[in-house]
């Protein structure tokens, strides 16, 4: 899916690296300011950035809002001035009366009409089965995609890259044992897999975002694994090892460190990609359980509605799309910036 | 003969594979906190009942056994019971295989018809309105959820315009009087198609929309070859170039893709299935989930490794038999 260029390490059983050797000593020599220069020129990979800086943003404001928010409200600290959980959220995307008592269900967008009556602005984008804001749902959910997001990325970045060093730095049988595993994990389909796992230890979003990390172990793995292999060869590597540096400071002080931009550029494309797993998992009802919004599990809710209020299919879709594209955007230009081959 | 020999060698390199897939399902699946047993049997069974039905479902026995028995059966083509349906859990994938296997190759078939002149046509027009058109829409493709793809089909075609039907699904080969709206054999392909149509889009835009991308990269860095460039400096008229010199050539990294991109299909296929109500492999898997109908997860499982498997090989082997150079490395 998102990760296309980068899968064609393996044409026809052998190894072709994506990046090639004149790449690497490029990137060695101007380093990451350059890269970011470049991309900060790409227009699109500009955009894409402050795409996922927005949704950070967002991420965080109602991270904070659910959890220390909540957790006030529990002590009845701030509920004199009228502070309770979702209070930032409101202040700051909606108006005060947001969630009215005992408004009709399914409101339409505003401007827009249905059974259950007219579209305003109290609710721009509708409400939900329960009558709940569906804007104010969708804005929480973005702190559970990008969240669940990096963090299952995160998990098969350092499963991956620790496997994939070990591997490519020690090769023998070492090599052979870790690379068989990787090739078998990867023979089961991504989504399977993770399927597999979540049957195994139960269905809750903790359990999907360490399956869908899991999952993306061998990927990550055999990219370090390429690169380590051609590192290792390197001149200031071997004179570490004549200088006698121990093992293991050479892998994270070296080897590491030089693999790693490749690395980085299939790690922002597999974000988007881990979003879009992880909303299929809420789609099935294998990932966030309600009443916790996300969009996932909004677009498994809305397909009961479809008839009475359509617009609620389509926001959580575009949310997910805007965000998957963001990643793949900043990520495609993260590369081209990386790959001097392409820019002429 | 160079090529069956190099056929032969992936698929005999596929048996650790898929033995490994087995007993990682197999840890996986015996990790799993719940016992089916209790499950049945409900809180606090009668523990007469609960070693009679351990003894049934073979439970009872160390697990290196278990994992032996089972796996001497998967070559005997027996995967165990299923616990919810009391039935072989090889015919309950033997139902509901074909349906996904059609879902996925008229899907795939989609994807390449459409993507790969896409792909060269952008490569052809680089920079040009149609590249980047075509540039925005695979870039939106391969961003797009394939289930909301499936949602908003159904919105537009089976509610708003009520065309094409949203829910189930016809087989091609269905005996006509088991098919509402279809009255001979031709009529039946037409409800079949019709019936197809959504899911197939709903899976076949991803694939697309990634082999567009693929397709596209490659046709450049051919076009920008030496032997292009010479062929051109002859005078070899553009057309020539691309029909006779460039496409194949750049076919090659395009196959791999759609071997690899198997695996996002199949996951795909899963969500397709739910949204269209389509009673195949991947429902299966879902709902055996939430019953913890363990035999019919591990056997389902372990079919889709095997489709995955077999296509990954089936790919290899026509890349080799596009560059010889594969298969003839192969003999050294």
């Amino acid at each position: 899916m998102a990760t296309t260029h980068s899968d064609s390490e393996t044409l026809g059983g052998e190894s072709v690296e994506d990046f090639d050797e004149s790449e690497q000593s490029v990137e060695a020599r101007v380093g990451w300011r350059y890269t970011l220069a470049q991309v900060r020129k790409d227009p699109t990979a500009f955009a894409g950035f402050i795409i996922i800086a927005v949704a950070s943003v967002v991420a965080l404001v109602t991270t904070i809002d659910a959890v220390v928010f909540e957790y006030l409200a529990q002590y009845q600290v701030f509920a004199q001035f009228g502070v309770e959980k979702y209070w930032l959220a409101k202040t700051i995307w909606m108006s005060p009366t947001a969630e009215p008592a005992g408004t009709p269900t399914l409101l339409p967008p505003v401007g827009m009409e249905n059974t259950f009556g007219q579209g305003t602005w109290a609710h721009p984008l509708g409400t939900d089965d329960r009558g709940r804001d569906i804007l104010l749902r969708l804005i929480y959910g973005t702190r559970i995609a990008i969240l669940v997001g990096v963090l299952a990325t995160a998990i098969g970045l350092v499963g991956g890259m620790v496997i994939g060093a070990v591997s490519g730095y020690y090769g023998g049988w070492t090599d052979d044992v870790l690379m068989r595993l990787a090739e078998t994990l990867y023979a089961i389909p991504f989504l399977v897999l993770v399927l597999a796992f979540i049957a195994a230890f139960g269905r809750s979003i903790t359990f999907a975002m360490v399956g869908v990390g899991v999952a993306s172990i061998p990927k990550f793995a055999r990219l370090i694994r390429s690169r380590v292999v051609s590192v290792r060869e390197d001149e200031y590597v071997e004179a570490a090892k004549a200088a006698g540096v121990r093992d293991r400071n050479i892998i994270l002080r070296h080897v590491i460190p030089n693999s790693f931009a490749p690395v980085l550029v299939q790690a922002t494309l597999q974000v988007g990609t881990a979003i879009i797993i992880i909303a299929g998992l809420s789609f099935l009802g294998f990932g966030i359980q309600p009443p916790t919004p996300s969009w996932g599990q909004m677009l498994s809710v809305s397909r009961n509605y479809m008839i009475q209020n359509p617009w609620f299919s389509v926001w959580p879709g575009l949310c997910i799309l805007v965000t998957v594209v963001a990643f793949n955007m900043f990520g495609d230009g993260l590369r081209d910036a990386l790959d001097p081959r392409l820019n002429n | 003969m160079s090529l069956l020999r190099y056929s032969g060698r992936r698929v005999v390199q596929a048996i650790p594979v898929l033995l490994g897939v087995v007993a990682i399902t197999f840890t996986l699946i015996n990790a799993a906190p719940g016992n089916p047993v209790e499950i049945m049997l409900g809180p606090s069974p009668n523990q007469a009942a609960v070693e009679t039905l351990k003894a049934k479902y073979g439970l009872d026995q160390p697990l290196h056994v278990r994992f032996w028995k089972y796996l001497v059966n998967l070559v005997q083509l027996d995967m165990g019971r299923s616990i919810y349906y009391d039935a072989p859990v090889t015919t309950k994938i033997a139902q509901r295989l074909p349906q996904t296997i059609l879902l996925m190759v008229s899907s795939f078939a989609f994807a390449i018809a459409t993507a790969v002149p896409l792909g060269v046509i952008s490569a052809k027009r680089r920079n040009k309105p149609t590249d980047h058109v075509t540039r925005i829409v695979s870039l939106v493709g391969v961003s797009t959820p394939s289930f909301w793809i499936g949602l908003v089909l159904i919105l537009l075609f089976s509610y708003n315009l009520g065309v094409l039907p949203a829910t189930n699904l016809v087989m091609p080969w269905a005996h006509p009087s088991n098919v509402t709206g279809a009255s001979t054999r031709l009529g039946v392909l037409y409800v079949a198609g019709a019936h197809l149509l959504l899911p197939m889009l709903s899976l076949g835009t991803l694939q697309m929309a990634a082999i567009t991308r693929i397709e596209r990269s490659s046709m450049l860095e051919v076009l920008s070859d030496d032997y292009v460039r010479l062929a051109r400096a002859y005078g070899v008229t553009e057309r020539t170039i691309l029909r006779k010199h460039a496409f194949r050539n750049a076919q090659l990294p395009v196959i791999t893709i759609i071997g690899l991109q198997l695996t996002t299909a199949i996951g795909g296929a899963v969500l397709t299935e739910t949204v269209f109500e389509i009673n195949g492999m991947g429902r299966l898997i879902v709902s055996s989930i939430s019953r913890q109908d363990f035999p019919v997860v591990m056997g389902t499982t372990f079919v889709f490794a095997l489709v995955f498997v077999v296509g990954v090989i089936l790919t290899d082997i026509s890349y080799a038999y596009i560059d010889p150079r594969v298969s003839y490395g192969d003999q050294e």
